[in-house]
């Protein structure tokens, strides 16, 4: 068999690139490479003092918002209370309210009686309670 | 400047130098690297702008096992490895040879100024599986040691020898029937 010479070592020409750039193509990729580096950096160094102010003052609303909520005792009724309270009924009469006051009020006896006809009492139910 | 003077300036906090000086000293060694495979300027040139964002941010976890220029051209070839992997998978779904595809790109690109010659063997090198055209380009056209490639590609460098004597078998014999 006849001996042949190594194409890919005998000829020079197949190691080089047999491509090429548009003009300037590395020297613009390089400057356009550098750049966008230095815009976020500026952009950042820019952003920095407010990006902190910003996170100090959700830092600041957040603690107080807590602070005041432990300090300052619940007031609204829980769910289970309202469940409990909605099922009851009012059931003393007036008069009975208005009997518990007296002693506070110091009432007359005029008073009473003006008031137990306002309510509709019977005259009899009136004189059995005054007596 | 060296790669172990950028890896200094790097963490001495001078970031945006040290990758100018990335950027200035590997474009034109990447863009080759890159063209060899996608045979074409324009998916270089947007491949070569992912390669460069991908080692800026990377950049914090190189921790300097590896030489930096090692380190650089194993994420430009796992990006090209992607690239291909991507194409393949596109010109399957249109039914279509990515080997083809990318053997008309050379007979068609504007920019290709070689001799027959030339373009028979890029054509050759298409031709090739993924790790044999890795092999071969680094080892015939950058002329890297064996053990430079095991870095880059994480291969041990028995196989690597082994691929790369394939590799250049199959394109000397195609060059041979045409030449």
């Amino acid at each position: 068999m006849k001996d042949r010479i190594d194409i890919l070592s005998s000829h020079e020409e197949l190691k080089k690139m047999p491509y090429e750039v548009p003009e300037g193509y590395f020297e613009s990729f390089k400057a356009a490479a550098a750049r966008p580096q230095r815009k976020k950096t500026d952009i950042w160094h820019k952003a920095y003092p407010m990006a902190t102010m910003a996170a100090m003052l959700v830092v600041m609303v957040t603690a107080g918002t807590f602070f005041l909520k432990k300090a300052t005792p619940a007031q609204e009724m829980s769910l289970e209370d309202y469940i409990i309270c909605s099922g009851m009924d009012i059931t003393t009469a007036s008069y009975q309210t208005y009997s518990s006051a007296t002693a506070d009020a110091q009432l007359s006896n005029e008073d009473i009686v003006s008031y137990l006809i306002y309510t509709g009492l019977s005259a009899e139910n009136i004189h059995d309670m005054i007596e | 400047m060296t790669d172990r003077e950028i890896i200094e300036l790097y963490k001495e906090g001078s970031c945006e130098e040290a990758i100018n000086q990335i950027v200035s000293q590997y474009t034109e060694r990447l863009y080759w690297h890159i063209r060899r495979f996608l045979c074409n300027h324009e998916d270089t040139n947007d491949l070569l702008q992912d390669v460069f964002i991908k080692i800026w941010a990377a950049l914090p976890s190189f921790r300097g096992d590896a030489q930096l220029f090692t380190w650089i051209y194993r994420i430009a070839t796992n990006e090209v490895l992607n690239y291909l992997r991507k194409q393949r998978f596109k010109a399957l779904v249109s039914f279509q040879d990515a080997t083809e595809i990318l053997e008309r790109r050379i007979d068609e690109d504007a920019y290709f100024n070689g001799n027959a010659l030339q373009r028979e063997l890029h054509k050759a090198i298409q031709r090739l599986p993924e790790k044999q055209r890795i092999v071969f380009t680094l080892r015939y056209f950058d002329e890297l040691k064996y053990e430079q490639i095991s870095q880059i590609t994480e291969t041990s460098v028995g196989a690597l020898k082994a691929s790369y004597h394939h590799a250049y078998n199959k394109i000397k014999e195609d060059l041979e029937k045409l030449f």
